[in-house]
């Protein structure tokens, strides 16, 4: 379970989030939408603890793992984040960048954690290939089998199909839609557009004014 | 793009002004060399230099370069090391606040070695005189060892310098994802410095280059280095081929080293300006990585205050001081003189080399090169190539001594200039000039009014870094010793001679505190210049 509670965060002068809260249980499926500049960027990177909130905390299980000025290191957090460009490490191939999470496993393990997740993606006749080969879709794919490979309690995506063409996008919807369902993480998708959201998620919530607002069901 | 002009006239002119541009660029900073080669050339036609190729293959000098090639090396990877812990600690503090203070590590950069080594060698005569007052043996603080050691100090703050830039090369996305799967050492260890490594070669290349060329340092330890020879021959026989067939070796090796360089510069040159971010999250380093960061961090305040202190202790009282400078007003006038020329003469310079060296394709790595190599070619070359020079083709005008000491300079030092402007320019949003080229009115108003502003705290820095890399120059200097012209080097130089410890401890400290001001400058422009210029106009996430 995700808690936030009442998340402060100014940079400078300019408040950003200005007490946000926020239940998710186990496993469910959480869109935010908001306006550029609304502070969903800022809300995903204090949840995965890439940030700190000025005041309020993050708990995570009952566990308090963000408050002001201390936070759990973000790699223990369970979490898998898609960012909105695909950070892809261009020194690693396809295969490398996704089996970083993995090391902790022994080595067959790995490797067949690596072969489903580079099937379920789509991505078999790319994985000896270096970033730079790759098209803007398949490298999306990759940072999503990057962030799914260690198998996460929860998904954070950022605006994952920014600058992508209409057939990308609904090619991408429908790989997170299934893989999500697949690998049973919870997720929290951050997205300006709100059709992205109609099959991901069963829970949206609006950042308007550093707030988050109308809790609507689906 | 711009509209194509209809006439063909236009273009050429165009053409015309680049070219023109290059070639001055190409004859201030190589016309030395190339003066050189010719003369070489004529030398080997002539017959003079029979024994020369003898003189080369001679045993004892591949012993001493050998040597030499142990000693830059030694001292190049210890200064890297030390550098690239110091780094990662800065590299951490990239998000606070302060950030840009962190660059003050860097400000005794320009700080010629042979200061470094005599204020080492004042600390040690300190130190040798307490241990006696004891009854204890004084501290034999000369030869190889010292010179490693007291290299390894003066390169030190080049190599934080260098390795915090190639570290604050690698994209903050990438190691943001990697922080979310692995604990930040890997994250370091496995992304950020696998993605710096090239630059960071290319900086311990330069370092070793540099060191390589030096002889100033050593030769105070009693080190004799491959790097005097060349001027030690000219001083013999007063005949620039022989030196510069005797240079020949460490030309060569210059050149391997600007090759990687100049691969560095590439990706220097074409990595894309990135937002300021987020504070973010500190990061978390194991003990024992903390313990070697604490060492480097230590290791960086005794470099710089050591030579601080033994140099002001040396100096028996601010009056004292004060009189020393008093004395030294003439070769302090010349110099600052000198230095002033020198760095507004470098800019235009800078400029043509900055922009051409960012281009694709074989033009840019033909210009990267070009830039490269005069910071790898020893500087006693330079000087002698630019009195054969001064025999042949110079107007008068050009051939008093401070003169040619603006020319040596320039010949050395524009190509620092222009990596500077580079640095400047990579970390603007290209939009920015993008959207001048669309929109100006003409070219002129453009330049003007938005890429020269753009540009000016590169430009700032460009300029201090030159004038302080000038006013502490050496090689070149003793090699024209210009009759009736001291400057401050050559006032140290020869006060070291007499021995006058008080006063060479003076002139070095002025010069200290002359780097640090102009190495000052030059990071607070730098550091504050792209936010005042408003990189991509904020904050972006990719
Ligand atoms: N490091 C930072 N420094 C200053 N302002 C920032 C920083 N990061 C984000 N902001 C500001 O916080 C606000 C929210 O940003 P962000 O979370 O990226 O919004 P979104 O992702 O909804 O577009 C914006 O106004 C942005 O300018
Ligand atoms: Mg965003």
């Amino acid at each position: 379970m995700i808690e936030v509670r009442a998340v402060v965060k100014r940079f400078g002068e300019v408040p950003v989030l200005e007490g946000v809260s926020l239940e998710l249980e186990r496993g469910a499926s959480l869109g935010i939408l908001g306006a550029s500049g609304s502070g969903k960027t800022t809300l995903l990177r204090i949840i995965a603890g890439l940030e700190l909130p000025e005041s309020g905390e993050v708990l995570m299980d009952g566990r308090v793992v963000s408050r002001r000025g201390w936070g759990m290191a973000p790699h223990r957090r369970g979490l898998g984040f898609v960012f909105q460009s695909p950070a892809l490490w261009p020194h690693m191939t396809v295969a490398g960048n996704v089996s970083f999470g993995l090391r902790s496993l022994a080595a067959p393990e790995a490797r067949a954690r690596l072969g489903r997740i580079i099937e379920d993606t789509g991505l078999g006749r790319l994985e000896q290939r270096y970033p730079a080969q790759l098209s803007g879709g398949q490298a999306r794919r990759v940072a999503i089998a990057r962030a799914l490979a260690p198998q996460p309690e929860w998904l954070l995506m950022d605006e994952p199909l920014s600058n992508l063409d209409r057939a990308a996008r609904d090619e991408m919807l429908a790989l997170v839609e299934h893989i999500v369902a697949e690998s049973r993480a919870g997720l929290i998708y951050v997205t300006h557009d709100e059709s992205e959201l109609e099959r991901l998620a069963c829970r949206v919530l609006r950042l308007t004014e550093g707030r988050l607002i109308g809790d609507e069901t689906r | 793009m711009a509209p194509e002009c209809p006439c063909a006239l236009h273009g050429a002119i165009r053409r015309a002004r680049s070219w023109a541009a290059s070639l001055i660029f190409v004859a201030v900073v190589f016309g030395p060399l190339i003066a050189l080669l010719a003369q070489t050339g004529a030398s080997a036609r002539a017959g003079d230099l029979g024994d020369a190729s003898s003189l080369l293959l001679a045993d004892r000098q591949a012993v001493l370069l050998g040597r030499s090639m142990g000693l830059a090396a030694g001292t190049a990877l210890a200064a890297l090391l030390v550098g690239l812990a110091v780094a990662t600690v800065l590299w951490g503090w990239r998000r606070a606040p302060w950030s840009h203070l962190r660059w003050l590590a860097v400000v005794l950069a320009p700080v010629p070695p042979y200061i470094h080594g005599m204020a080492w060698m004042h600390a040690s005569a300190v130190l040798s005189r307490l241990l006696a007052a004891r009854g204890l043996a004084p501290l034999p603080f000369r030869g190889w060892g010292a010179a490693w050691f007291v290299g390894t100090m003066a390169q030190l703050p080049l190599a934080v310098g260098l390795a915090l830039i190639g570290l604050e090369m690698v994209d903050p996305a990438q190691f943001e994802a990697a922080r979310l799967l692995a604990p930040d050492v890997q994250a370091l260890s496995d992304i950020a410095l696998p993605l710096s490594a090239p630059f960071l070669a290319a900086g311990g290349a330069l370092l070793f280059i540099l060191g390589l060329t030096d002889y100033g340092l050593p030769s105070l330890f009693a080190v004799n280095t491959y790097a005097m020879e060349p001027f030690a021959e000219y001083s013999a026989t007063s005949e620039p081929a022989r030196a510069f067939v005797l240079s020949f070796p460490l030309l060569v090796l210059a050149c391997v080293a600007v090759f990687y360089l100049q691969r560095a510069l590439r990706d220097a040159a074409s990595t894309r300006a990135r937002g300021q971010r987020s504070a973010g999250v500190a990061l978390s380093w194991p003990a024992g990585l903390r313990a070697i960061h604490l060492g480097a961090l230590l290791t960086l305040a005794v470099h710089i205050a050591v030579p601080a202190v033994a140099l002001a202790t040396v100096i028996a009282s601010p009056s004292g001081w004060l009189e020393t400078l008093r004395l030294a007003r003439g070769e302090i006038g010349l110099t600052t003189r000198i230095c002033l020329i020198t760095s507004v003469l470098s800019l235009p310079l800078a400029l043509i080399a900055a922009e051409r060296m960012r281009a694709t394709g074989s033009a840019g790595r033909i210009w990267r090169v070009m830039v490269g190599l005069p910071l790898a070619v020893p500087a006693s070359l330079v000087g002698v190539g630019l009195i054969s020079l001064r025999q042949h083709v110079l107007p008068p005008a050009l051939t008093d001594g401070s003169s040619l000491l603006v020319l040596a300079a320039l010949a050395r030092f524009a190509p620092y200039a222009a990596l500077v402007l580079l640095a400047q320019m990579r970390r603007q949003d290209p939009l920015l000039s993008d959207a001048a080229r669309v929109m100006q009115t003409s070219p002129w108003q453009g330049w003007w009014r938005v890429r020269l502003p753009l540009l000016a705290p590169g430009l700032l820095a460009a300029g201090c870094i030159v004038f302080a890399l000038t006013a502490g120059e050496l090689g070149a200097t003793l090699a024209l010793a210009p009759p009736g012209h001291a400057t401050i080097t050559m006032r140290i130089y020869t006060y070291l001679h007499y021995g006058a410890t008080d006063e060479v401890a003076g002139l070095c400290l002025a010069m200290v505190l002359l780097a640090a001001v102009a190495g000052g400058a030059a990071a607070w422009a730098l550091a504050r210049g792209p936010r005042r210029a408003g990189v991509g106009g904020g904050r972006s996430d990719d």
